[in-house]
């Protein structure tokens, strides 16, 4: 449905995208996942119009949309610090797309009430944003967007401003809400525990590039570079000569001479006996990229 | 986006043609002559500015710098005594102080010092009262030794160099004051080598802000010196008002925007050092 | 915030150095305003409102007063515009456009009045445009616009760019943006703006002064005139007034918004809330 062909994205100084290519299918929860820096938030701003791209296209059902500034994108952004209009109450915030749209005041009314219901925050109708707590502001920020029914919600780390324990219930709703609506959710996060606890396909990103996407499970059994297992849990490296090569698994003598066996994840016609390897080593796994 | 591109237009058209238009006049009207009677002729001369740094005049400038020097040192030393209890003082107390310091300074300057003139003027409270205790006192010959003048200024001057003294001082991180009692130093020593090092830009631009405007000055001098003060503000209003020799009153301001930016160049220097 | 306890006092010196400004910087106001309240009556002195009462009888001063009045509202209207509007062009326009107008800003809130005073007069004069109230206006435009405009970006600086994005992701136009957003949120600095260039002008004389036309004084310039001739109860009189209004207004927008916002800077409840966490 939204497909993003060979984006990039330079600034004066450094290039924050290079060449990013990505599919996002109808209904389909999917996390960007990376380091800070690594140019995830701006392809979710590229994505909502609020940046543009230095080169590439950006299309929704097969049409170009990167020429559409954002206002007129089938979009629609929760911010990382909910951005809510100070100076207006909750249900004036949820209205205010309505009220561009020229909605008459009995159909925004109905709409903003059913939305409120949705996240369980019908009693703050007439707050102001600045006596919400973390999760009822973000609550309100997901409502806001919402309610214009976008094609595609854009989240950018919509839960790095809450503690854990409201985090992990805030997963649990956000997923529910959007399993119930069955919308498109893109998210940006630096917490590979949330990715891989709330999406559908992952893709990770490290300085501008997308290294991989897949599943949560690809992701972790199967995992494309050093840098992505290394992401998704955190892994020791050790150095060894390649001992033996069974059919799945490969045995290491490392410096000290003792041995360790596992998985690998190079083609097996590429290693032989005797060479120099990098291994990886997790709890559960072990992978290896051929060494230098 | 192209709406808000304008918007930067109006305020820039008014300050190209009410700033640095007439700014250009002046120094076109600094080479012209004075008419025979008191208007501009277009004649071109450098006289004007050859008379600006002769005998009296170029006294005048330098009595100005005195003056405004010393006004900016005295308001620097008490400005930063002043800052510094304000910001330790109890924080109730501080909004207080800044408006007790703000309201003179937001009030007409003509009624203040009229203010202080009928204060130390003849038959005014302050020598009725010294006249009770017997000690004799000639408002006319403080007029004269402009003491008074120096005190009008210094008077006026003050909150332009304590509120961003206050500003500074209250951002500042008392912990390290705290510190350096810990080890030993007593509060004089720290207020030297702990506080003021780094408040050093508030230090400069407090500086800056008291001593341009002293430098032109012409309502303080004016209503409180005698008719022997003369500063180098009076000088050249009195080219404009009574005179009548623009071309002349244009070089001496000339003069005067000169030695201004050279110093702030100056200061600017030092603030970077 | 700096942190609530409290901090080492300064020594003695620096204590009596404030209260003994203080003092002497409000004594002569204080004598001024007692006077005004006395007269001479046989031997001694008693309370009287006769002066009060002959400045308001005094037809010249009255229209001074208007013409103050009328000055002041007309230029703190024009120069808020101005400001405001250059505040908000100043964040997105391209470096050298921004450098000029800063940089006129900080030279007319720096530069002695008095070269303010002659540059306008001479521009004047060039121009050959007769003096009068419209030229004391242009004046007053011209050296309030910075205040204004530093007041504005002071507090636009605050604001949490993700507010517009967010009106921009919901359909806003940039035009909707600046006038649902930027602009509500923005009120509190503009009036305080608008009242700062008021009280500028009000009391301003020098400029004033050097480019008013004849017999179309303001105020400060009456009192100046006057007491170049002498002093009088009643201009004691006049100058308590003068300091009463100002006073007055400075009370007035003490209460307000706007006054945390001259005073406090660019914080203040701009920001979408974000670190509260508890429920």
């Amino acid at each position: 449905m939204l497909e993003l062909l060979n984006i990039g994205k330079s600034f004066s100084s450094q290039t924050a995208l290079k060449g990013v290519n990505l599919a996002i299918a109808e209904g389909e929860f999917f996390s960007l996942l990376g380091p800070s820096g690594c140019g995830k938030t701006t392809l979710l701003r590229i994505i909502a119009g609020l940046e543009t791209a230095t080169h590439g296209h950006i299309l929704l059902d097969g049409q170009r949309v990167e020429t559409l500034p954002a206002q007129q994108r089938p979009f629609n952004m929760v911010f990382q610090r909910h951005a809510l209009f100070p100076h207006l109450t909750v249900e004036q915030n949820i209205a205010y797309g309505l009220k561009l749209k020229n909605w008459n005041r009995d159909r925004i009314e109905a709409k903003v009430a059913e939305v409120l219901a949705l996240v369980n925050m019908s009693e703050f109708r007439d707050r102001k944003p600045e006596t919400l707590s973390g999760g009822q502001s973000q609550r309100i920020a997901l409502a806001r967007a919402l309610v214009n029914e976008p094609r595609v919600l854009l989240l950018d780390e919509p839960l790095s401003a809450l503690d854990q324990k409201m985090r992990e219930h805030m997963q649990k709703e956000l997923r529910a809400l959007q399993r119930r609506l069955g919308l498109t959710f893109i998210c940006v996060t630096h917490d590979q525990e949330e990715a891989l606890a709330l999406s559908d396909r992952i893709g990770i990103m490290n300085h501008g590039v997308l290294e991989q996407v897949s599943s949560p499970r690809e992701i972790y059994e199967n995992p494309e570079t050093i840098f992505a297992a290394q992401f998704i849990e955190s892994t020791s490296r050790l150095r060894g000569e390649l001992v033996e090569v069974s059919q799945d698994l490969a045995t290491i003598r490392l410096g000290d001479g003792s041995l360790i066996k596992g998985k690998f994840n190079i083609p097996a016609d590429e290693l032989r006996v005797g060479m120099n390897l990098e291994a990886f080593v997790r709890k559960a796994m072990l992978f290896g990229e051929r060494g230098k | 986006m192209k709406l808000r591109d304008y918007f930067l237009l109006p305020a820039s058209v008014w300050f190209l043609v009410f700033i640095l238009a007439p700014l250009f006049v002046v120094i076109f009207v600094s080479g012209a002559s004075r008419g025979t009677y008191g208007g501009i002729e277009w004649t071109w001369t450098l006289a004007n500015y050859t008379r600006s740094f002769s005998g009296i005049y170029a006294g005048i400038l330098w009595e100005s710098l005195k003056l405004a020097l010393a006004t900016t040192g005295l308001c620097l030393i008490l400005g930063v005594l002043m800052a510094w209890a304000m910001a330790t003082a109890p924080v109730s107390m501080r909004r207080f102080y800044v408006l007790a310091l703000a309201l003179p300074f937001l009030t007409n300057l003509v009624i203040r010092i009229y203010a202080l003139r009928v204060f130390v003027g003849t038959d005014g409270p302050l020598q009725t009262a010294l006249q009770f205790f017997g000690i004799p006192f000639d408002p006319f010959a403080l007029s004269q030794n402009s003491f008074l003048v120096f005190y009008g200024m210094v008077t006026t001057y003050l909150p332009f160099m304590v509120l961003p003294l206050y500003g500074a001082f209250e951002k500042f991180d008392f912990s390290l004051v705290e510190a350096a009692q810990d080890l030993g130093a007593g509060p004089w020593k720290i207020l030297f080598s702990v506080i003021l090092p780094n408040l050093r830009p508030a230090l400069w631009s407090g500086s800056v802000l008291v001593f341009i405007p002293a430098l032109g000055e012409y309502v303080i001098p004016d209503l409180l010196g005698g008719a022997k003060t003369m500063l180098y503000g009076n000088l050249i209003t009195e080219q404009f008002l009574k005179s009548r020799d623009w071309p002349f009153g244009a070089a001496l301001s000339v003069v005067l925007m000169i030695v201004l930016l050279v110093t702030v160049s100056v200061m600017q220097k030092r603030r970077r050092a | 915030m700096s942190a609530e306890r409290s901090r080492p006092p300064a020594p003695r010196t620096a204590q009596a150095a404030l209260w003994g400004t203080l003092f002497l910087l409000y004594v002569p106001l204080a004598v001024m305003f007692a006077s005004s309240l006395l007269e001479k009556s046989g031997d001694g002195l008693s309370w009287t409102l006769r002066w009060f009462a002959e400045v308001f009888a005094d037809h010249a001063l009255m229209e001074a007063l208007q013409n103050s009045f009328f000055v002041a509202v007309v230029a703190s209207l024009l120069s808020t515009v101005l400001g405001t509007l250059g505040a908000l062009g100043l964040r997105h326009n391209p470096r050298p456009w921004r450098w000029t107008v800063e940089g006129f800003s900080v030279v007319s809130l720096i530069f002695p009045e008095i070269v303010f005073a002659l540059s306008l007069l001479s521009w004047f004069f060039i121009v050959q445009m007769p003096l009068g109230l419209t030229t004391v206006v242009i004046a007053h435009v011209t050296f309030s616009v910075s205040y204004v405009l530093m007041t504005v970006s002071a507090r636009l600086a605050g604001l949490d760019p993700s507010l517009e994005d967010a009106a921009r992701d919901l359909g806003a136009s940039e035009w909707q943006v600046q006038k649902t957003v930027v602009l509500p949120l923005l009120l509190p600095a503009i009036g305080g703006g608008f009242i700062l260039s008021f009280l500028l002008s009000f009391d301003d004389f020098l400029i004033t002064y050097f480019v008013n036309g004849v017999g179309q004084d303001t105020l400060p310039v009456k009192l100046y005139t006057a007491m170049k001739i002498g002093v009088t109860p009643k201009l004691h009189a006049l100058s308590t007034l003068m300091f009463l209004w100002t006073l007055f207004i400075l009370i007035f927008f003490f209460r307000s918004p706007a006054f945390r916002v001259l005073f406090e800077g660019g914080r203040g409840r701009n920001e979408s809330d974000t670190e509260k966490t508890n429920l």
